[in-house]
C-alpha cells in the first residue's frame, strides 16, 4: 500500500480515529456527514493538523509518528492540497499560481512558468493564463487550483470538497475533468465529497465516516449495494449507468435502451435514485418507459426500506418498503421486473 | 413616497432626536472651528516669503528626512512584530501586544523622558553605548528619529497585525503544500496579501512622526537645524514670531489632510475591494 495511515485527532470533544489505506493511482473517497471528521482526516493527512497519536506513512516514508517524534514539515510531505474554496493567491496571475510550486522545488522563474505552461496545457486552461484569479469563474478557479496542486508534483492529492460551491452546470464539468486527470495522476488521491455521483464516478474506493470513525468501506457500488445504515444508504444511494446517448435515448453496454429526462449526445453516465424503482413480478403495463427484466441478488434492509439488488442486464438496486416487499412476496433468486420514469433519468457527460 | 429631508429607511424609524443632533453640531464645530480660525489669521499675503524664511525650510527638510527614517525603522521592526503577533502562539502574546498598545496612550513626554532613561549618556543602554563609542544619543538627529519611532511604532504594528489576521492563513498552508518556507511564504503570500494594510499603516505611522513634539523635545532637545522638526519650529516661534507660527501650522495642517486624502482613495478603497 502507498498511503497507510492511521489517523488519531482529538480537539475538543471531537476525536477522530480511522485507520486508510490506498494503493497508487487510486482515488480514495472520504463520505460522512457534516462534523463527521472528513476535513480533520484530511487535513492530518496533509500535515495541516497534528496528530494525537497513530501514523501515515507515504511510499514507505513515515511522515507523521507522534510516539516516535516525528513530523515531516508540510512543505517537505509532497502532498498538494485543493480547498473548496479554491484559495488561489489573488495577487498572481494564474500562470504564476501555477508555477509557485515547481519554483519552491528549486527550479528558476522561467523553467517553473515552463513547467506551469505545460500544466496549463495538459487540463485545457493555456487562455487563462495571464488573468487574474477574481477574474475567474467558481469552476475555472477550481481547475486552476487543481492544476496548482498536480503541478507541485504530489505524491499524495488531497481534494476538499472540490465540487461543493459550485453551480450545477459547472459541477458536471469539473466532474470531467477530475475524472480525466485524476485518472492520470500517478500518486494517491484521498477525495472528500458528500455527493453519492461524485463518490461512483470519481472514487475507487470510500470510506464512511461517521464521528470520526469509519463506519462503512468498499468500493462505492458494493457500499451502495450493502448500506450498513440508512445514512449511508442515502450517502451512496445512486444507480449509476454508462453508454451512449443520442438525444434522450441512452443505449447501455448491455444492449438495452434507457430514456432519459434530458438529451445529451456522446458518451455519459445516467443515473437515478434506487427509490425510483419499482418492482414487479409481471411486465408492467405502466406509463414507466424504462423496463429490464431481472433476478433479485441481494436484499439488505436499512430504516424503512430495503434495499433490493437486481442483476440482469441492466443492474440495478431498487429500494422498497417492507410490506410491498411482503406483498410481492419476494425473495432472493426470484424473478422480476424493474421499472423507472424516463423523468427520474439524469443523464451527465462522461 | 419620500419625505424632503429623509432618507427612505430613516423615514420609517422617524427623525433623528434632538438630543443627539445638538451635542453632534457642537462636536462638530469644536474640532472645526480652531482650523477656520488657523486659515481665517494665516498671513496668506506673505505665505510665500514666511515659507522660505530661514530656518523654516531647514526645519521642513529635517522633519521629512526624520519622520521618513522613522517610518522606514518602523516598517523593517514593526512588519516581523505584527506578523509575530498575528502567526504565532506563545503564551504571553495578549500581555506583549499591550506592551506595544502602551505608547499610544501614554502621554510623548512620559516617552522622551523613558527615552533617556534607556539611551541617555547615563540611561541602562547608554551608559554601555557612550563607554564602547563614546557617543551618547540624546540632543541628536538620531534622537529625533527614536523618539518619533517610538510613538509610531504602534500605528504601524496594529495596522499590519489587523490586516494579517484578516487574510486567511490557509493561504500560508496551501503555499506550505507547494514546498515554500515560511520566510518565502511571507514575502509571496502573506506579504503581498496585507499590502493595503501595511501601506496604510506605514503612512500613519510617518504622519505621527512628523507631528511628534513632545517625546523629541524631551530627548532630542530644540537645536535649529539639528533636531528643531517643524513642530518644535512652530513652538520656538509662537513665542517671537506668531505670524510664523501660523505659515508652519498651515503647513502641517495641509500635509496631514494630504495624508488622509490620500489614505482614502487609495489604500482604505483598496482594502475594501
Amino acid at each position: 500500500m502507498t498511503l497507510d495511515a492511521r489517523l488519531e485527532v482529538r480537539r475538543d470533544e471531537f476525536q477522530l480515529d480511522v485507520t486508510l489505506r490506498v494503493a497508487d493511482g487510486q482515488v480514495l473517497g472520504l463520505l460522512g456527514p457534516n462534523g463527521s471528521g472528513k476535513t480533520t482526516a484530511l487535513r492530518a493527512l496533509g500535515g495541516l493538523t497534528p496528530m494525537r497519536a497513530g501514523c501515515v506513512t507515504l511510499r514507505e516514508r513515515v511522515l507523521e509518528h507522534p510516539q516516535r517524534r516525528v513530523r515531516v514539515p508540510v512543505r517537505e510531505r509532497r502532498s498538494g492540497v485543493v480547498f473548496q474554496d479554491r484559495l488561489l493567491f489573488p495577487h498572481l496571475s494564474v500562470l504564476d499560481n501555477v508555477a509557485f510550486g515547481p519554483r519552491q522545488r528549486g527550479a528558476g522563474r522561467r523553467a517553473a512558468r515552463a513547467q506551469a505552461g505545460v500544466w496549463l496545457e495538459r487540463t485545457g486552461l493555456t487562455e487563462l493564463g495571464r488573468r487574474k484569479p477574481a477574474s475567474l469563474s467558481g469552476g475555472q478557479q477550481q481547475r486552476v487550483a487543481i492544476t496548482r496542486a498536480l503541478a507541485g508534483n504530489p505524491d499524495l492529492l488531497l481534494l476538499d470538497e472540490p465540487l461543493a460551491a459550485l453551480d450545477a452546470a459547472a459541477r458536471v464539468e469539473l466532474r470531467r475533468f477530475l475524472r480525466r486527470h485524476l485518472q492520470d495522476f500517478p500518486g494517491v488521491t484521498v477525495l472528500v465529497t458528500h455527493e453519492p455521483l461524485d463518490a461512483l464516478v470519481l472514487c475507487d474506493e470510500v470510506v464512511v465516516l461517521e464521528s470520526g470513525r469509519a463506519l462503512q468501506r468498499g468500493s462505492p457500488s458494493e457500499v451502495a449495494r450493502h448500506p450498513r445504515s440508512d445514512h449511508v444508504a442515502s450517502l451512496l444511494g445512486l444507480n449509476l449507468l454508462r453508454g451512449r446517448a443520442n438525444g434522450d435515448h441512452v443505449q447501455l453496454s448491455g444492449g438495452h435502451r434507457l430514456v432519459a429526462a434530458n438529451a445529451l449526445r456522446g458518451d455519459v453516465f445516467a443515473s437515478f435514485r434506487p427509490s425510483a424503482v419499482t418492482v414487479h413480478t409481471r411486465e408492467p403495463y405502466a406509463s414507466a418507459r424504462n423496463v429490464w427484466p431481472g433476478r433479485v441478488v441481494g436484499m439488505a434492509p436499512h430504516g424503512d426500506v430495503v434495499r433490493v439488488q437486481i442483476d440482469g442486464p441492466v443492474p440495478v438496486l431498487a429500494d422498497v418498503t417492507p410490506a410491498a416487499l411482503e406483498a410481492l412476496s419476494l425473495a432472493e433468486g426470484d424473478s422480476v421486473w424493474a421499472a423507472v420514469k424516463a423523468l427520474e433519468v439524469t443523464t451527465y457527460p462522461a | 413616497m419620500r419625505r424632503y429631508g429623509l432618507p427612505a429607511e430613516q423615514a420609517a424609524t422617524g427623525p433623528a432626536p434632538w438630543q443627539l443632533l445638538v451635542p453632534a453640531l457642537v462636536a462638530v464645530a469644536l474640532l472645526v472651528v480652531p482650523l477656520v480660525g488657523l486659515v481665517a489669521r494665516a498671513p496668506w499675503t506673505s505665505l510665500g516669503q514666511q515659507l522660505t524664511a530661514p530656518g523654516v525650510l531647514d526645519a521642513l527638510r529635517l522633519s521629512v528626512v526624520t519622520a521618513s527614517c522613522a517610518a522606514a525603522v518602523c516598517l523593517v521592526l514593526g512588519v516581523p512584530l505584527a506578523w509575530v503577533l498575528a502567526r504565532v502562539r506563545f503564551p504571553g502574546r495578549r500581555l506583549l501586544r499591550t506592551v506595544v498598545t502602551v505608547p499610544l496612550v501614554m502621554p510623548p513626554v512620559v516617552g522622551g523622558v523613558a527615552l533617556i532613561t534607556a539611551f541617555g549618556r547615563n540611561g541602562v543602554v547608554g551608559r554601555w553605548l557612550f563607554a564602547a563609542t563614546g557617543w551618547s544619543m540624546p540632543f541628536t538627529t538620531t534622537a529625533v528619529v527614536m523618539a518619533q519611532t517610538f510613538v509610531s511604532l504602534p500605528f504601524l504594528v496594529l495596522s499590519v497585525e489587523g490586516a494579517l489576521r484578516s487574510t486567511d492563513s490557509r493561504f500560508d498552508e496551501v503555499a506550505a503544500t507547494l514546498g515554500a518556507t515560511r520566510w518565502v511564504t511571507f514575502w509571496q503570500v502573506t506579504l503581498p496579501l496585507a499590502a493595503p494594510g501595511v501601506i496604510s499603516g506605514l503612512v500613519l505611522a510617518w504622519a505621527r512622526a512628523l507631528g511628534e513634539f513632545g517625546a523629541t523635545i524631551t530627548f532630542a532637545g530644540n537645536t535649529p537645524g539639528i533636531t528643531q522638526t517643524l513642530p518644535l519650529k512652530v513652538y520656538a516661534a509662537l513665542q517671537t514670531d506668531f505670524s510664523g507660527a501660523l505659515v508652519i501650522s498651515l503647513l502641517l495642517l495641509a500635509t496631514s489632510i494630504a495624508i488622509l486624502v490620500s489614505l482614502r482613495e487609495r489604500w482604505l478603497s483598496g482594502v475594501a475591494r
